[in-house]
Order: structure tokens, then sequence, then C-alpha cells
């Protein structure tokens, strides 16, 4: 079960790499395709979309990497188990956070999805498919800090 | 409450969370949250926080920020830097503190091609720091200029950095990236100006070499296949912004698939490096962005408290000279850099700083200028200072860590040194924007 969701995780975090490069292509395509007078209509758009999935899909995996950046000056300078006590401390409150906004994007997707709300961009798509990714990241990284929240605690305990 | 109380609380807070270890957007994502439901209620507004973080990131202004992350990544990968400083290395003679000025030399032809700090300082110390000890630099002229020119990659475009602080004071990010480029360089030049006359004045500090490896047809060799290859890749990012040909977004995408093409006809790019790179760019990028959507939130808080307003307006009523106000600015910027991250210091500051910029009519990209250059001082201050302990990573065993902050000290000053010439002499700053197209 953990494997399997560790694996999960690191598709995410491929994904969201495939996704960059992707971008990179289309947006490099226009340019070209620009000099003979054509261009892709829809790179504007589907790049700025495709940015908000990089980053909810990056975020879980960066979640059990641990590398969402911190100040560590006042963690380092701890005892190993009170280190690994704020640790637990630390990572239950952000997982309150990411559930938090889990559960209100969440109500925002339900709510575009059931108002059938597009965007007004120059290629409309319905508003919960970009929603939708905020719920999907937030509640993926909620999962993964009460995991090192346990990993910290049991961590604490052998100190 | 009084905004600025509120104003007071809400840093309080912030820097609290930061304190104890809370990832950085987490920090902001709570301090907001927290905000919101006492200064707004539960319900709406936090449903509109939420939905800003769809609009913070949904933003083509901010693509670059991957871009030139993958486009560095690619070309680290690629091992064509190795090669580059090899070459590099040929066209210095016997000049005095030669591996020293190959360290800022290739530091800042890396960090047309970078904006990694980290990558670049540890490649650096990694490939010319056993040599300059076996040869008994001094640590001034070793560890030094390595720190020195490993962070110039967060000046230098292109610079993740200077997108980011441009998204986030709303200035033009074209605009920053080639203003960018004479600072950089004057930086460079300072660096080798002073190991040059460091050198002189005391031989001891870099001992000359016995024989001169001068050769001029390897050297116009080695130019041709490793040099000039790669300022194809500069140009492709640098060059189609200046003149006007792509936005800075495109010109990033460019430079990608060039620094993919030029790693690709270097050979030196199999599937696992491509991976390696991908993931590499992934790890940098989700974290700036995820910061960057909670920025968005935070921003609108700070403004619906009024605190900031509050603060503009006590500052006007102090009648401050506009470059003394610059200047305790500048003050506060080198004090958080001793102790925080710069995204932190950044998304601390601008939202005060912005107001007060507008206050005294200073040019936002003069100023933005002189703020970049301070966080990257922020990068080799003590005690905190990250390049210093990339430095600690990669030195020979027993090097302490007091050592290297004493050999980074001469070039924070000559930092401090180019912020104060830019200070009193803006138009390094503002005369390659004022001719770009």
């Amino acid at each position: 079960m953990n494997r399997a969701y560790n694996t999960f995780l690191d598709i995410c975090g491929g994904t969201s790499a495939i996704l960059i490069a992707f971008c990179a292509l289309a947006v490099s395509l226009d340019v070209i395709l620009r000099f003979f007078g054509e261009s892709l209509m829809w790179v504007f758009e589907v790049t700025e979309l495709l940015l908000l999935y990089v980053t909810m899909l990056a975020l879980p995996w960066l979640a059990r990497e641990r590398g969402h950046i911190c100040v560590d000056v006042l963690v380092n300078n701890l005892s190993p188990a009170n280190a690994a006590r704020l640790d637990v401390c630390t990572n239950m409150a952000v997982a309150a956070i990411c559930l938090l906004i889990t559960w209100w994007g969440g109500l925002s997707t339900v709510d575009a999805y059931s108002r059938n709300l597009t965007n007004d961009g120059l290629v409309q798509y319905s508003l919960w498919i970009s929603r939708i990714a905020i719920p999907f990241g937030f509640g993926l990284a909620a999962i993964e800090y009460l995991r090192l929240s346990a990993q910290s605690a049991r961590k604490g305990v052998s100190k | 409450m009084s905004g600025i109380a509120i104003l007071s609380l809400i840093f309080g807070g912030l820097v609290g969370l930061l304190v104890i270890g809370m990832p950085i957007a987490f920090a902001f994502a709570t301090v907001t949250i927290v905000s919101i439901i006492f200064l707004q209620g539960w319900g709406a507004p936090l449903q509109s926080f939420v939905l800003s973080i769809d609009s913070g990131v949904t933003n083509f202004t901010l693509l670059p920020i991957a871009l030139f992350v993958l486009m560095g990544e690619l070309l680290w990968q690629s091992n064509i830097a190795n090669k580059a400083l090899s070459a590099i290395d040929k066209w210095f003679g016997r000049v005095p503190g030669r591996l020293s000025l190959l360290s800022v030399a290739s530091g800042t032809a890396f960090s047309a091609l970078s904006g990694s700090t980290l990558a670049n300082t540890a490649m650096l110390g990694k490939m010319l720091l056993p040599e300059m000890k076996r040869k008994g630099y001094a640590d001034g002229m070793s560890m030094g200029p390595i720190i020195a020119s490993g962070g110039l990659a967060m000046l230098v475009p292109p610079s993740t950095l200077a997108v980011f602080y441009a998204t986030i004071a709303h200035i033009s990010i074209g605009a920053l990236l080639i203003a960018l480029i004479l600072p950089g360089l004057l930086l460079a030049c300072c660096y080798g100006a002073f190991i040059v006359i460091s050198c002189w004045l005391n031989p001891a500090l870099a001992p000359r070499e016995e024989s001169s490896d001068f050769n001029l047809k390897e050297a116009l060799r080695e130019l041709v296949i490793y040099i000039l290859p790669l300022s194809v890749v500069v140009f492709s990012v640098v060059g189609v912004i200046f003149m006007g040909i792509a936005t800075p977004t495109e010109a990033a995408a460019l430079g990608c698939v060039s620094s993919l093409i030029m790693a690709f006809c270097y050979g030196g790019l199999s599937t696992r490096k491509l991976i390696d790179a991908g993931m590499g760019t992934v790890r940098i990028t989700g974290m700036m962005l995820l910061i960057m959507a909670m920025a968005i939130g935070f921003s609108q808080i700070l403004a619906y408290s009024g605190g900031g307003r509050e603060l503009v307006g006590f500052v006007s009523t102090l009648s401050l000279q506009p470059l003394m106000l610059i200047g305790l600015m500048m003050l506060v910027v080198l004090v958080l850099g001793c102790f925080m991250e710069q995204i932190a210091i950044m998304l601390i500051t601008l939202p005060i700083f912005v107001p007060l910029l507008k206050l005294i009519d200073a040019d936002g990209v003069w100023f933005a200028v002189m703020m970049l250059i301070n966080l990257e001082m922020s990068l080799m201050t003590p005690p905190f200072g990250m390049l210093l302990f990339v430095m600690k990573g990669v030195a020979p065993d027993g090097t302490s860590i007091g050592s290297i902050y004493r050999a980074s000290l001469p070039y924070l000053a000559i930092n401090g040194l180019v912020i104060a010439l830019i200070l009193f002499n803006p138009w390094i700053v503002t005369i390659l924007p004022s001719i770009m197209k």
C-alpha cells in the first residue's frame, strides 16, 4: 500500500515535469510559427492552466521529498528529540491548513461544476477543470504531512 | 485595532511560523487564513483565498520560472559546463591569481546559462578548489571568489528570482532581466580587479605558476567548440528579449529548446540525466510556484488590513530623503538576509516597499536591481548564507566554517560597494532597458 502510494506520488512529480517540458515545446513552437505568419491560439490559456497543474501535482511529491523550503535556523539547534517534537507540530499544522484549503477548493469545484462556469479566454474550458487541481494537490499534501508527522513522532519516541 | 497593529501581528505571526521551521509557502497560507478568519470571517472570504491560489499561478508571466530552471538543469546535467570551464582556463596565462580569475570568469559565464547559485558554487568548488588548495591559494583567493561568482547566477539572466521579484512588484520582467546584465558584469569585473590587485600587492595569496600553458591555437579551438555554441543559448534568451523579438516567457522556452539541442549535440544527455533534469526542475519550480500562489492571498490581506497604507502615511510624515529611505530599506533586507531565505524576504518586504517606492517616485527596476544584489549577499552572509554551507560541503576535510566566513567578507564588501555605486549612478541599471526594443 505504502509502496503503491509512493509510486503514485512519483507519477504526480513525473507528470509535472512532463507538463513543464510540454509548455517549453508549445511556446517555442508558437514563436517559430509566428515567423511564418501562423500562431497556436491555445498556447497562452493552456500553458497558464498547466502551470496550476504543475504546481498542484508537484505539491504532494515535494512534501514527501521535504522539498518545500523552510527556515531551519531554530530546528538545527534543537536536540534531536525536541526537533522531532517540533516537526510533528509543524507538520500537523500544515496538514490542517492543507485540509482547510482542500475543503474550500472542493466546494469551489462543485460550485463551478453545478453552475457550469467557464473561463473567458480565447480557449474556453469549464472552470471545474482548473479548480479541481487545488483539492487534489492539497488533499494529497495533507495526507503526506500527516505521514511525515507520524514519521517524526516515531523518530521522537526512538530518541 | 489600528492597521499598523494588525500588520505587526501578521508579520509577528509569520516570523514565528518561519522560525519554528514551517515551510515558507504554508507559513504564508496559515497567516493569511487566520487573518481572513479574524478580519473577514468564515465562509466566502476563505473561498476567495482558495480561488486566489488558482489566479496566482495561472499566469503566463510565471512560466519563465519553470523554463529557466529547466534550461539550467539540462545544461548542468549534460556536463557542458565542465568542458566550458576547461576551455575558459586555456585563456588564462600567468596572470596573478589565475585560478581565482578562472572561477570568476566561468562563474559569470555559467550564470548566463543557469539561475542555480547552488549548482554553480558546488561545481566551481568541486572543480577548482582542490587545485587551488594544492597550489597554496589563500582562502580569500580560493573559496571567496567561488562563493561570490557562484552567487552571480541569481543576478545574471536567466534569473528565476528576478522573474519572481518582477511578478510580485508588478514591474516589467523583460526590463528587469536586461537591467541586471550590466550590474552582474560590473560585480564580476570588481571581483576580478580585487583578485588581481590583491595578488599583485601580496603574491603569497595566490602563488604564480612556474610555466605558461598558453597555447593560442588550442585556446581558439576550444573557444569555437565549447564557448561559442553556448553563446547561442545565451542569445536565445537575452538577445531575443533585448531585440524585442520575444517576450521573456517565449525567450525562456527558446532557451530550453536550444539547451536541449546543445546537450544532445555534446552527447552528454542520457535518459537518466534527462529524468534527473526534469525532476530537478519540478523540485525548484513546484516550491517557487506554490509560494507565489500563497503570496497573492497574503498581499490581499495586507491591503485589507490597511496597515501598509498607514505605514506609508507614517513614513511620509517623517520627511526622509529618498536616498536615506532606500538606504534604510536596503539595511532591512541586509539584516533579514542574515537569517532568512530570499523568497521569504521578498514576500515580507515588497508589499511594504513597493508603495514606499511609489511615494518617493523611485524607479522600480533600479530598486529591484539593488535589492537583488542585496539578496545575493544574503547567500553569503554569515551565519546562515546558503552558499557558505555549499562551500563547506565541497571543501576539503578540516576546512572550518569560520575560514569560509572570512573568505567571503571581501566579496560582501564589493557587493555593498556596487549597490552604493548603483544608488548614486542609476544609469548603470537604466541604460540597457532604455535602449531595449
